[in-house]
């Protein structure tokens, strides 16, 4: 029976209890990351897969990989942030699967890729992306008035923890040294955000933390600009530091 | 986003039929054993059947709201990027095409019809146990 109902929650592709879909979630901060970011870049493009400029966005509906330039049929579409150089060049994409550590395949809802690499993939013919993403965001949309069940942010600790072991490798002995309060795992530049319209317990958004993710609950999507302002002024520094 | 699917009432009569199973699933579950029950525990459990149902309409309906925001804001932000159809994919590869208008308005009926039928259940189950509508 929930099968049915998830059937038609995809075919209108909303979020239902326990059915994790919310697809229009995913296109407005999507979309809305995609405009907070452009400033930093020459162009913001709109393509196809096969790399051409389109009008017409057509939004990854699962977890999926990169499409090679020529799979047939239409395959989802992606933003480009153009840089000055390929080096300073972005991409940001939906439900993209990246390969954790493990072996295992980790969806990431919104994720900003460095094009080349990107590029590189394409040309080879497609597939997971091997490494992880620039910026990872996970979103829920759920019932508002209710807080997100713990283990939906477990289970983002341990991906994020599986697409960058190394830089968790010690995590447990530095929380046992240091204050809790005081201790953040950074990612190198990595940054991984959750946002959710549900709200997130003062414990669950301390296991986010002390993994180098944001937590941000209650999320209303019309007031988005700090969080992806903070964003922008991130990246903008990594790209002059790094590139 | 300017691109119209003709089926557009047709999702929306699978979303009413699929929830409706679901929700009468989760009523047939709440009331089940109530005939072998004595009537004080009956009350009981067509009470906790009428606060899951409730339950339900509610998480349902705020979930719609949700979308109905984001229906209305991707209308807004997609002219921005240039874009002028997002056209979703389902895992399975078919495509939901409606425009922002269309797919509010399946929202809204999608909320409407989920309402009046959550209503309908409480009073079948009521009466179905003997109690006054």
């Amino acid at each position: 029976m929930k099968d049915a109902l998830k059937q038609a929650a995809e075919a209108l592709s909303i979020a239902v209890p326990d059915l994790q879909t919310g697809k229009s979630f995913e296109a407005v901060v999507l979309f809305k990351a995609a405009l907070a970011l452009a400033n930093g870049f020459e162009e913001l493009v709109v393509r196809d897969h096969r790399g051409k400029v389109t009008t017409t966005f057509r939004l990854r509906g699962g977890p999926g990989h990169v499409p090679s330039q020529t799979a047939p049929g239409d395959q989802p579409s992606y933003l480009e942030l153009r840089g000055s150089d390929a080096r300073r060049s972005f991409e940001l994409h939906n439900s993209l699967e990246f390969a954790g550590a493990s072996g295992a395949e980790h969806e990431i809802d919104v994720a900003l890729v460095w094009k080349p690499a990107i590029d590189e993939l394409r040309n080879a013919g497609g597939g997971i992306v091997p490494h992880p993403p620039l910026v990872g965001i996970e979103l829920k949309e759920f019932d508002p008035t209710k807080s997100l069940d713990k283990n939906l942010l477990r289970a983002f600790v341990a991906c994020v923890v599986d697409l960058m072991p190394l830089r968790h490798l010690a995590s447990f002995e530095v929380g046992r040294q240091f204050p809790h309060k005081e201790v953040r795992i950074g990612h190198g530049g990595h940054m991984f955000l959750y946002l959710t319209t549900a709200d997130i317990t003062p414990p669950s958004c301390r296991l986010c933390e002390f993994f180098g993710i944001e937590p941000h609950p209650n999320v209303d999507t019309t007031k988005l600009d700090q969080i992806l302002g903070e964003l922008y002024f991130r990246l903008t520094v990594w790209m002059a530091a790094s590139l | 986003m300017a691109v119209i699917d003709p089926e557009a009432d047709v999702i929306v009569r699978t979303l009413r039929e699929t929830a409706l199973s679901w929700l009468g699933d989760v009523a047939a579950e709440a009331i089940a054993d109530l005939e072998e029950m004595p009537r004080d525990t009956r009350e009981q459990r067509v009470y906790a059947a009428k606060r899951q149902l409730e339950e339900v309409r509610r998480s349902l309906l705020s979930v719609v709201k949700l979308e109905r925001q984001f229906t209305s804001e991707l209308g807004s932000i997609a002219p921005q990027l240039g874009i002028r159809n997002v056209v979703f994919e389902s895992p399975d590869g078919e495509l939901v095409e409606l425009t922002s208008q269309e797919r509010t308005a399946a929202l809204d009926r999608f909320a409407s019809v989920l309402q009046l039928e959550i209503e309908g259940s409480l009073r079948a189950a009521r009466l179905r146990e003997g109690y006054p509508e």
